[in-house]
């Protein structure tokens, strides 16, 4: 009897006992601690580009720009280097003016917004490869775009630095080119136009010989994507009788084809995201002509 | 009963070992250090009162060191200025942002082109960079002394407090001394620049100011001929003269050091030092046999350089002439001559003898003149030969066709430097191809 009260002693003991453990695991778990400062520093100060892009790009269209050096941004195996301070703002100001205010003005402020790559890298020098050639510009799953050569734009030299934008809004074009087919894919129609004319030796085709075949450019050849996103490169970094100029350096033969792949890239832009290509076209063209690059630098 | 207690106890034990409250070697966490490191680097560098000066030397093997005066300031801006300047005798103040990072350990980054780049620019190097650096890993800090290395090519750079608030006028005093030396390789009497030591013995000396290095030659005489050593060094510069990185050993000599002396415009190892001089010699540093055979046998060539006293004897003619273009050589079946290239694509010669050069020596050459030769002559608005027996053409054909002939030097039987045998202040040098026209 006896021994039985203390064992029913002890077994409440031992509830309590484990209650209480129990108990101090939920203390442990209690969120209102106080974790003090954070260490994680962040140096939020703004210098006059930081400030510009913060207030023209980042806030208005959700572009983050990298111009100072940071290789994690860039291919490991190349030798690159940053922008002078001096590039970044001039550059910036033509390229918003040229491409991406007439984007928005066709396209709408929400298609610009949604659709614009995240993230732009400035690189000063060239990205030169192996082979003698030159990489203008990458872009990386839709989101990040890498412009090289910066440190050669001079709004002080109008015709060199248009031609210098012109460049680089062909990858600009080429790029947001991949984001838009990525969001909807164009028609099948165009992957038959030229279905066996792709390799992966283009950089050996001359320009002609591609248009005789029935691609815009030499790169377009490539593969079917990229064929696409040059045609729409070429058709909005130049006027509708450039364009037209450029196709008849070649064949009869292969102005049908180009003429076929354009009318499906029209016809894109209009039913997909109901934009008259011809139309930005025109008016990508007359900013590029009008624009005077030293007081678009300055303002 | 006895299972109950093991469970209770097992928990307790499960409890004791969920202790967080390990030893910490450090009172602080990884971040909270590396914060307060870059708040502490960041002091250092900017509370220099008259900023710092960068001893670099880039991690490619031939490039040599320049200085650079940085001033760091707290909004993120480095002025800077480097007596590394190839293009401009001048130095002058550039700027930059800079960084202070972990990344492999503390690093010391300068985040936007400047001079600092000029290494580190694929677009003057092919793609390749020259071996700079603009990412510098912190090895020691104090106050008064930085050591870094390059993050990707491991070049070396040592910060010490600058002494000066007038950076430029310091480093346009080391690029002063840097500009005789190149003044006396390019505009001397005479061809051959040579350091030449107390026992006669010379090395062939050419600095090359793109690369801060020189490359020397030494020429032995042994019984197969001449042995030829070549070596790259790399230099730099202060205010008194130049160094190098490592030291010139030429048969038991050893240099580490010329100094400048502005007033006799010489440069003259220290006294503790083997003594030697730079010179400019009127003659090359050895005779290699066969050379006047090489330069015969060639086919086509440019006279591509020429020094000073040549040159005032070319500067009458373009002035006259503005249209000419520059002196070749050719020598294909019987059209063998001097051509006078005048732009766009006009090619009169003057005829050799018997379509040939005159071999005098084995190191030594003469041209001998036959006629004037208007190739082509209805093509032409003029006649060679009224442009070259004006007063100004004859000038030239008075020393190419000189009776004393050529000395002949070449190291690689494709650049050829001749040296008027009985005037050795005027010479020139000849780029010499096998292929004909």
């Amino acid at each position: 009897m006896v021994y039985n009260l203390i064992k029913e002693i002890d077994m409440k003991l031992y509830k309590y006992i484990f209650l209480i453990l129990l108990a101090t695991t939920f203390v442990a778990c209690d969120d209102e601690e106080d974790l003090g400062k954070s260490n994680i520093v962040i140096d939020d100060t703004k210098n006059e580009i930081d400030q510009w892009i913060y207030d023209n790009l980042t806030k208005t269209y959700n572009i983050e720009v990298k111009y100072e050096w940071d290789d994690t941004e860039l291919e490991n195996d190349k030798v690159l280097a940053a922008p002078a301070l001096d590039k970044v703002l001039p550059f910036l100001k033509t390229l918003k003016k040229s491409w991406i205010e007439p984007y928005e003005i066709h396209g709408g402020e929400t298609f610009i917004r949604t659709y614009i790559p995240k993230l732009l890298v400035l690189v000063g020098s060239r990205n030169m490869n192996d082979d003698g050639t030159m990489v203008q510009g990458t872009a990386v799953g839709g989101r990040k775009v890498v412009i090289y050569q910066l440190n050669e734009f001079d709004p002080e030299y109008q015709n060199s630095s248009k031609a210098f934008l012109k460049r680089m809004l062909h990858v600009m074009h080429h790029e947001f080119g991949h984001i838009l087919h990525q969001t909807v894919m164009y028609p099948d129609e165009f992957k038959l136009v030229t279905a066996g004319g792709y390799t992966s030796a283009w950089m050996n085709v001359s320009e002609t010989d591609a248009l005789s075949e029935g691609f815009i450019t030499p790169y377009s050849k490539l593969d079917v994507d990229e064929n696409f996103v040059e045609t729409i490169a070429t058709i909005l970094t130049n006027s509708k009788d450039q364009y037209d100029a450029i196709l008849l350096r070649g064949s009869s033969a292969g102005q049908k084809l180009l003429r076929t792949k354009e009318e499906i890239v029209a016809n894109y832009f209009q039913d997909v995201w109901h934009i008259d290509i011809y139309a930005l076209q025109a008016d990508i063209y007359k900013v590029i002509q009008e624009m005077d690059l030293e007081e678009v630098a300055g303002e | 009963m006895k299972n109950t207690i093991l469970i209770i106890l097992a928990c307790l034990l499960a409890f004791t070992a969920c202790d967080n409250e390990v030893d910490e070697l450090f009172e602080q966490s990884s971040q909270e250090r590396i914060n307060d490191a870059k708040i502490e680097y960041k002091d250092i560098l900017t509370s220099s009162e008259n900023g710092w000066v960068i001893e670099v030397i880039p991690g490619a093997e031939n490039k040599g060191a320049y200085s650079a005066y940085v001033t760091f300031n707290d909004d993120g801006k480095v002025y800077l200025s480097t007596d590394f300047s190839p293009y401009d005798y001048e130095a002058e103040i550039d700027s930059s942002l800079y960084e202070i990072n972990y990344t492999q350990g503390m690093t010391i980054a300068f985040t936007t082109f400047s001079q600092m780049n000029y290494f580190s620019n694929p677009n003057n190097s092919g793609g390749t960079g020259l071996g700079g650096d603009v990412e510098l890993l912190v090895k020691e800090i104090s106050d008064d002394k930085i050591v870094c290395e390059g993050k990707v090519n491991k070049g070396s750079f040592i910060f010490t407090k600058a002494d000066t608030k007038s950076h430029i006028d310091a480093l346009n005093e080391v690029l002063k001394v840097e500009e005789a030396l190149i003044g006396k390789t390019y505009f001397s009497d005479y061809a051959f620049p040579v350091l030449q030591f107390e026992d006669g013995t010379k090395v062939s000396f050419i600095y090359d100011s793109y690369y801060r290095a020189v490359s020397t030659t030494e020429y032995k005489n042994t019984a197969d001929g001449v042995e030829i050593n070549k070596s790259i060094l790399r230099v730099k510069f202060d205010k008194t003269g130049m160094s190098f990185i490592d030291s010139l050993e030429v048969d038991g000599n050893v240099v580490s050091r010329l100094d400048y002396n502005a007033t006799d415009n010489s440069f003259k190892t220290p006294s503790d030092q083997s003594t030697a001089e730079f010179i400019i010699s009127p003659l090359p540093p050895a005779e290699i046999a066969g050379v006047a055979d090489a330069f015969i046998n060639s086919k086509y060539g440019t006279i591509s350089s020429y020094g000073k006293n040549f040159k005032a004897i070319m500067d009458p003619f373009s002035e006259l002439y503005p249209l000419f273009a520059e002196i070749q050589f050719s020598r294909y079946y019987s059209y063998s001559g001097i051509t006078f290239k005048f732009k766009p694509n006009d090619y009169p010669y003057a005829k050799l003898k018997d379509n040939e050069i005159t071999k005098m020596s084995e190191s030594e050459i003469k041209f001998e003149f036959d006629t004037y030769v208007d190739k082509y002559s209805n093509m032409f608005k003029y006649h060679i030969e009224d442009r070259l027996t004006t007063p100004e053409g004859q000038a030239i054909m008075d020393v190419l066709f000189s009776d004393s002939g050529f000395s002949l030097f070449s190291e690689d039987n494709v650049n050829f430097t001749l040296v008027k045998k009985d005037d050795p202040t005027i010479w020139f040098m000849m780029y010499m191809s096998e292929s004909g026209l």
